[in-house]
């Protein structure tokens, strides 16, 4: 299987339908247009269908960035890297 | 669930080709979707569709979802239903909360849009009907309540209005949490019991609108578990009312509609035989290894899934048959196994043959003379169903899970024959409407207990346990408990010892009526004293599922006579009162038995079969084994 790190950037591509390219570590709602406040609430939906999760709402409201969702998912929800 | 093949054919040109590629891949995002139904995946199947050409749909929609909350993640689980089904969805999502501002407005961005299908949801806490406030002023409340009602039923009357679109309107959800706890159903007027009133009221007005359809979202998220409808982090962040989990089946739910809409119903279900309408191959296990059966495993999978069926026969859907056999076998199981509900008459046509099943699929069209898009094919064969899906695209081909106990679901979830009413094709059903008709006079004309039950047309069949009926009498003695006289538990080995002992005989009750077939549902043990010509009723036991038809008479009946023809002469047995078993209590008096002793709570009671030998009521027939 892929890497978490793969698996996260492909997720979230998707979800806010664009290329896997363009994103980084630093991705986040500042910099992609496409992640509105909207498309935040499908990602959070997202993340907790993929992995198996429960988001919690004050995670919800920090996680800005890709390398933010990235290690809050290892070291606050355990998925394995 | 399979996967399904893909078409690839070296003969199309380049166009078509990846025209074909794009629908390929689309059905694959389709098919991710329905097996893990996260949002991401609608999304993908959603970008999917938009690589396909506009001539893969048949039809196009524009739907308009409106409502107190926000609606926007359902757009993406109502898309992929219509990529799925061929219906090319056009969404508008009104702005939050403006559902009657837009509604009201006739240059409102809503009809400007023009919808041809609107949904509109509003959440009771949306408009203050919340529980907490019964605690406040109660008499204002209401009185507030009330008025938001009239005008909640004004501006759905203004939706009705618009005879061009269909509007469905959501119910209340009546939530499991009620602030008087398990005093609820005490009470005449409390949160719950408003709910309920506002729904009844809500469907009774709108009952018959031609263009005004209740969605009963408050059975849905029932059936869904209402613990888990909302996720409240979602609700506090953002106004969502529905958790992300239970979208994939209210935008199912709500396609429904839609696709009735837009006039693709189906007319006719194609049927396979072997494993798909019964257990066993006659080929191989030859028509008394077929296996239907209305109560014993792996038979009754079958049986509900034919229940199913037999429904859509009788809402019009036509029943055929496409099925590799030699004809004159299959219909020997179709006319004669006991258990088939579905018979030759339920079956307008049966291509019962060798040909290949496309062909075969065609011929029951044109026999109908009706489309091939008219049609649904069901076949447990994943090669069969991929071969009609591939060679004849028009039809639709169910995906029947290889979990043989899902099959009866399989029907009970499909989208292929909603209807928003009853078509041409049904009504012509003459003979049907004919049947119901008099069924319903015999209740209604029955003015005695006895003539209903004459109507009933009872057939019971009575004799010495067989050996395929062991589960299930084992069954019987493990869970009956109100018409059972001593409550004696046996297991199966025992049981199996009653059917080997020459000192017990082990009788079986199975019962039928004109409308239904209630199965094996009584059994009696009793011990013989032949020397001494008593014949002891260790137990005698009826299922909970043919009480008050009064078969038990008819069953005492036979053993007695039976008990007469082996020269015996007192017929006794015991009842031990539990505090379920009442319906049995007077079983013994009511038929002649008298009281000869009494042992801690039990009583024992003797029929002396010189004075009197129990009979069978006249209205019950006693069918030959």
């Amino acid at each position: 299987m892929d890497s978490l790190n793969i698996r996260l950037r492909n997720l979230m591509a998707n979800v806010f339908e664009v290329s896997p390219d363009i994103i980084s570590e630093s991705t986040s709602p500042k910099n992609l247009k496409e992640w509105d406040s909207f498309k935040h609430v499908v990602l959070i939906a997202e993340l907790e269908a993929v992995f198996g999760i429960e988001i919690d709402m004050d995670d919800m409201l920090i996680l800005q960035s890709f390398g933010d969702i990235l290690r809050v998912l290892v070291e606050k929800y355990h998925v394995q890297s | 669930m399979t996967k399904r093949g893909r078409v690839g054919n070296k003969a199309m040109s380049k166009p078509q080709q990846r025209i074909q590629e794009a629908i390929n891949q689309l059905q694959t995002c389709v098919d991710a979707y329905t097996n893990n139904l996260s949002p991401g995946k609608a999304l993908h199947a959603q970008r999917a569709g938009q690589a396909v050409p506009d001539d893969y749909f048949v039809r196009n929609s524009r739907v308009a979802l409106i409502g107190s909350h926000t609606l926007e993640p359902l757009v993406s689980h109502l898309e992929v239903n219509g990529l799925e089904h061929r219906i090319r969805l056009n969404v508008y999502v009104g702005p939050y909360n403006q559902y009657a501002q837009e509604i009201l407005d006739k240059s409102s961005q809503l009809w400007v849009f023009d919808p041809d299908v609107i949904f509109l949801s509003v959440t009771p806490d949306a408009v203050g009907i919340e529980s907490w406030r019964l605690f406040q002023d109660k008499q204002e409340t209401l009185k507030e309540w009330q008025k938001y009602k009239e005008t909640f039923f004004e501006i759905v009357d203004e939706l009705g209005r618009h005879m061009e679109s269909l509007s469905v309107v959501a119910n209340f959800e009546i939530p499991s949490y009620s602030p008087e706890g398990i005093l609820s159903t005490r009470r005449r007027n409390d949160f719950h019991c408003w709910l309920r009133n506002f729904n009844e009221e809500l469907v009774d007005r709108y009952r018959k609108a031609g263009n005004v359809f209740v969605m009963d979202i408050d059975g849905l998220t029932a059936s869904w578990g209402k613990m888990h409808t909302r996720d409240p982090k979602m609700w506090y962040y953002g106004r969502i009312a529905y958790a992300e989990k239970i979208l994939p089946l209210l935008g199912k739910s709500l396609f429904r509609y839609i696709y009735a809409f837009k006039g693709l119903t189906k007319k006719c279900i194609v049927l396979d035989l072997d494993n798909t309408l019964w257990k066993g191959i006659i080929g191989e296990d030859g028509p008394d290894g077929i296996k239907i059966d209305p109560v014993n495993y792996p038979g009754v999978e079958y049986y509900e899934f034919q229940k199913r069926l037999l429904e859509l026969y009788h809402r019009g859907i036509l029943l055929a048959v496409c099925s590799k056999n030699n004809k004159a076998d299959a219909l020997e199981v179709i006319n004669h196994h006991p258990h088939m509900l579905l018979r030759e008459e339920h079956f307008s046509t049966m291509q019962i043959n060798w040909q290949p099943k496309e062909e075969n699929i065609k011929e029951i069209a044109k026999e109908l003379n009706i489309g091939l898009d008219s049609l649904v094919f069901i076949d447990d064969n994943p090669v069969e169903a991929e071969r009609v899906r591939q060679i004849l695209p028009q039809v639709a081909v169910v995906n029947l899970s290889t979990n043989t106990a899902l099959y009866a679901q399989t029907i009970e979830d499909m989208i292929y024959f909603e209807t928003l009413q009853l078509t041409e094709a049904d009504r012509v059903r003459g003979a049907l409407y004919k049947a119901n008709k008099e069924r319903k006079a015999a209740y209604q004309q029955a003015k005695t207990l006895e003539q209903f039950l004459n109507s009933l047309e009872l057939e019971v069949t009575i004799h010495l346990a067989k050996v395929d009926e062991l589960d299930r009498i084992s069954q019987l003695f493990q869970r009956t408990n109100q018409f059972n006289l001593t409550s004696r538990r046996y297991s199966k080995s025992e049981v199996q010892n009653f059917c080997r002992l020459p000192l017990f005989r082990l009788y079986t009750l199975s019962v039928r009526d004109r409308y239904s077939t209630h199965g094996l549902t009584g059994v009696a043990l009793i011990v013989c004293s032949n020397s001494e010509k008593i014949w002891r009723i260790d137990n005698f036991l009826l299922s909970c599922r043919v009480l008050g038809l009064t078969v038990e008479k008819a069953f005492l009946a036979k053993i007695a006579a039976d008990a007469v023809a082996c020269g015996i002469s007192i017929l006794c047995g015991e009842f031990i009162p539990t505090n379920r078993n009442k319906p049995a209590l007077t079983f013994y008096p009511d038929h002649g038995f008298v009281e000869i002793g009494q042992n801690d709570n039990m009583t024992v009671w003797q029929l002396d079969l010189a004075d009197q030998i129990p009979a069978s009521d006249s209205y019950i027939k006693i069918m030959e084994d």
